[in-house]
């Protein structure tokens, strides 16, 4: 049988992608001191994952590499090495490379064996650090087969065979089949000789209950399959409901088939004593009911020494079956899998839906516009239907985008370990604490955080905590702090990049700002000294360092963020430290909007960047120079930007008095927009202008009217530089 | 939305000649042009736009197109044909143009024409109103002469100002 492999790889890239995530985050995470063993097999677990997943895929490369690291995690795991730094260090290394290995076969492109070769060759290192190296080299896949052995599945499986459907030969084919990797116990059947009926088995199997499932199915065309997982970690141990017995055999991991499960083992010769506490508690049975063992036994072997079945010599009396299935049957939902409560979909068949429902959001809302006009006594069921239509649209646009909502967990997860290369490279201590890493915000959000947020939190980390014995010299504690927290803000997702550094140097970055001809004063507000350094090309490291110092990078932060419709400020103090405040919309595709008239348009602006509307008295307005007019706003005065002369439309009101004044806020600073009239607050879906047309200046995107019609988005930072330059 | 999608003109030709391409034919002033038929999405009436700042006059604005934000651009007004009035009548061409949608006002519409291979002349260098590299050449069928435009270099072109600059440097290498 040949399948196409090939539609497999997507999931393999992906799962193998969040197999080494996870590894790294492990890694990082490990106390060397007092290593959990939990961890380390969590950490060998995914390792062996992505060997299995690359072999079978003939990603041979991948499987190779893999191997080695299996090996060294092995004897960790094991305990008969213990893990050092170096240890991390390389295995993060053979991380990074597996990482590369899989980017270039999802880009069907091959990948430099040599990088492979040498962190292959730095892991073996320490399998040879073992004193019996050679042995231990080569013991170590064993031991490996044995641990995977100890990854089954113990599952319940119920189904119901229709009359002629299939033959008794079938389904113990199967049973012998599921047999030679686990144990397969019946523990309801039909009466023998009859195959149609109910059927109940307990598996010990390394197939996954899907797997379990197909196969079943194969033989018999079932419709009718419950396929449960039993409690597996509890039956090796006690198994609950088989207290009584002292070797509680049954189900248990077959690798230690030398103790008990004799009944795979062809050999005749095995002590009947051993296995007879573990099964003989199905005497006392009216029918002889309950096991199947491989039927490709030897009868003999099996009837006569195992006592599977009544008047076996041996078998010691027990509670009744059936007892102990209902005590089964009851443990069984004690212990459900978590696995299959989330799916793997398309990023593209979200949107798709997203757009559908912006659609019909769009067209509830015309629909309740027309309505609104028509005679409400004629209207009144109509009308509650549209309620009824807009509260149910509403829910399913929540729910759809909330599909779309990821904690920021999978940002901060990257952190860790940058931190711990960076601290390493600087030679500097650096804790770093995550909060909020639940806050959730949208997708593509938070594919583009990623890279502006690992530039401020390099930032701190090289410019902003200082080196280790400065700061014991200052009395601080020497292992500096950078603690990034997220939370939720209004409409809004907050990002805090705080570090306990040295503080920004407020003369420092005047000092360079003159030297590069910025245009600056001893005056100016630290707000605004600060701002200075989103600067293109600003920096004031004193030495260029591998890490940052190019100035290359803050103007880009500052953009990048920016371009998601967010804002970055920053707080400092010195010698306390400084914060980083980043504000994001909760998402990119949903904006809370004031509608504002000029003239026959409407434009929306996003809730975000108000501070206040107001209509003003002509007695606080002053005109500077003749042209450009400034209003006065409890002491402080801010520039007019008339929005009808930046678009060249007629409006309605002529002077601030007539008309509105939306005060606005970015970037630290503030400006008072002139408008007609404010007609509305609304929810609003964005829709990119650039997909069939480009970008518009002062407009950072559109939106579609409950009347159809297409309303544009103020763009509020142009708009605020622009009345910068004007005033 | 204030009008309906209307039927794409119904084809004169059913069978289309061996290496022939159909094009829709539609009227700017007193000359024909032609666009070819597979870059036409659909034909549709004349919906308010909302205006752009600061854009050229023939960029009317965009409009809402089944949820895309869709520009309009008056052909009449960037060749100086026709008169730039605005009914009921009023027909706009979108065009699919390599997945973005751009909708042509035009005078009107015409038909569908089968154009082969041999009935496809080069332009002569003098046409005033386009600069040739727009155009495909000039057709002839049943004593029309036709301008066949390269509507999708046209409209992606720098002149037109429909595309960022950065993007039309992306889409560069895969011009077809």
């Amino acid at each position: 049988m040949s399948i196409d492999l090939g539609m497999f790889h997507a999931a393999f890239f992906d799962e193998t992608t969040e197999h080494l995530a996870e590894m790294e985050r492990l890694l990082v995470g490990l106390d060397l001191d007092a290593p959990s063993s939990d961890e380390l097999n969590a950490i060998f677990r995914a390792a062996h994952s992505i060997k299995g997943g690359s072999g079978t895929f003939g990603f041979s490369d991948m499987a190779e590499l893999t191997h080695v690291l299996e090996s060294v995690l092995d004897l960790l795991r094991n305990g008969a090495m213990q893990p050092t730094r170096e240890m991390v260090d390389a295995f993060l290394a053979s991380a990074d490379v597996i990482k590369d290995q899989l980017d270039g076969h999802r880009a069907g492109q091959i990948v430099d064996p040599a990088a492979a070769e040498f962190v292959a060759r730095g892991l073996e290192r320490f399998l040879v650090i073992m004193d019996a190296s050679a042995s231990a080299i080569r013991s170590a896949p064993l031991v490996a087969e044995a641990g995977e052995a100890s990854e089954l599945y113990h599952l319940q499986l119920r189904f119901f065979i229709p009359a002629g459907t299939t033959t008794e030969r079938g389904l113990t084919a199967l049973f012998d089949d599921w047999a030679e990797h686990g144990t397969v116990t019946v523990v309801q059947r039909p009466p023998e000789g009859v195959v149609d009926g109910d059927w109940e088995i307990h598996l010990t199997t390394r197939d996954n209950e899907v797997k379990v499932r197909e196969d079943i199915a194969f033989f018999a065309d079932l419709s009718d399959i419950t396929v449960n997982p039993l409690p597996a970690r509890e039956e090796e141990d006690s198994y609950g409901f088989f207290q009584p017995l002292p070797e509680a055999a049954m189900t248990a991991a077959p690798a230690s088939a030398d103790q008990g499960f004799g009944f795979f083992d062809d050999a005749p010769g095995v002590p009947a004593p051993t296995a007879d506490p573990g099964f003989g508690f199905f005497d006392d049975l009216p029918t002889p009911l309950p096991v199947v063992a491989p039927v490709a036994t030897p009868p003999g072997a099996v009837a006569v020494p195992y006592g599977f079945f009544p008047n076996a010599p041996g078998a010691p009396h027990r509670k009744s079956p059936s007892a102990d299935a209902a005590k089964a049957a009851s443990a069984t939902p004690a212990a459900p899998k978590t696995e299959g409560s989330s799916i793997r979909v398309s990023v593209e068949k979200v949107d798709h839906i997203m757009n559908l429902v912006g659609e019909l959001v769009i067209a509830q809302s015309m629909l309740a516009q027309v309505a609104a006009q028509l005679d409400p006594a004629w209207t009144i069921r109509l009308q509650a239907g549209l309620d009824q239509l807009e509260r149910n649209t509403r829910n399913l646009q929540e729910s759809v985008m909330s599909i779309r909502m990821m904690p920021i967990s999978v940002v901060f997860s990257r952190f860790p370990r940058l931190v711990r290369d960076l601290a390493g490279k600087l030679n500097k201590r650096i804790e770093l604490i995550t909060l909020g890493e639940g806050t959730e915000l949208d997708k593509g959000l938070t594919e583009k955080l990623a890279d502006p947020l690992t530039h401020l939190v390099r930032n701190s980390l090289d410019h902003g905590i200082e080196a280790t014995d400065v700061r014991r010299a200052k009395g601080k504690d020497p292992a500096g702090r950078i603690t990034l927290a997220a939370f939720h803000q209004g409409g809004n997702v907050v990002i805090e990049i705080r570090d306990d550094g040295a503080g920004l140097n407020r003369e420092r970055i005047l000092e360079k700002a003159r030297e590069r001809g910025l245009p600056v004063n001893d005056g100016m507000s630290d707000q605004d000294v600060w701002q200075i350094i989103f600067a293109p090309g600003f920096s004031t490291a004193e030495q260029i360092t591998d890490v940052s110092g190019r100035g290359v990078g803050m103007d880009v932060v500052r953009r990048n963020i920016q371009e998601m419709g967010g804002t970055v400020e920053i707080s400092s103090m010195a010698g306390v430290g400084t914060t980083f405040t980043v504000r994001l919309p909760l998402t990119l595709a949903i904006l809370d909007g004031l509608s504002v008239a000029v003239g026959q348009e409407i434009f929306i602006i996003s809730l975000g960047f108000i501070i206040e509307s107001m209509r003003p008295k002509m007695a606080d307005i002053r005109t500077i120079s003749g042209r450009s007019q400034v209003v006065q706003v409890r002491g402080e005065y801010l520039p007019v930007l008339p929005l009808h002369e930046l678009f060249g439309l007629e409006p309605v009101a002529h002077s601030p008095d007539e008309g509105i004044l939306v005060l606005l806020e970015t970037e630290g600073r503030r400006i008072a927009l002139f408008v007609d009239e404010l007609v509305g607050q609304h929810q609003v879906v964005i829709k990119s202008m650039e997909s069939n047309f480009r970008r518009v200046d002062g407009i950072s995107g559109a939106t579609i009217m409950g009347d159809g019609r297409v309303a544009l988005i103020l763009d509020v930072g142009y708009l605020v530089r622009r009345a910068g330059r004007a005033g | 939305m204030t009008s309906e999608a209307m039927t794409a003109p119904a084809h004169h030709h059913a069978e289309p000649m061996h290496g022939a391409r159909e094009f829709l034919t539609f009227t700017l002033g007193d000359e024909e042009y032609a666009v070819d038929i597979l870059k036409v999405q659909e034909i549709r009436g004349y919906d308010p736009v909302t205006a752009i700042a600061n854009t050229p006059a023939f960029i009317k604005g965009v409009v809402n197109l089944r949820g895309a934000i869709v520009p309009i651009v008056d052909l009449r007004v960037k060749f100086h044909l026709g008169s730039a009035d605005y009914h009921e009548r009023t027909v706009v061409i979108v065009l699919n143009l390599s997945g973005r949608i751009v909708g042509a006002v035009v005078d009107g519409v015409s038909d569908v024409v089968s154009l082969s291979p041999d009935q496809i002349k080069p332009a002569p260098e003098f046409s005033n109103l386009l600069d040739t590299q727009y155009l495909m050449g000039l057709g002839t069928t049943e004593q029309r002469m036709l301008i066949l435009v390269d509507i999708e270099r046209l409209m992606t072109s720098k002149e037109m100002a429909l595309v960022d600059e950065s993007a039309l440097a992306r889409r560069a290498p895969v011009h077809h």
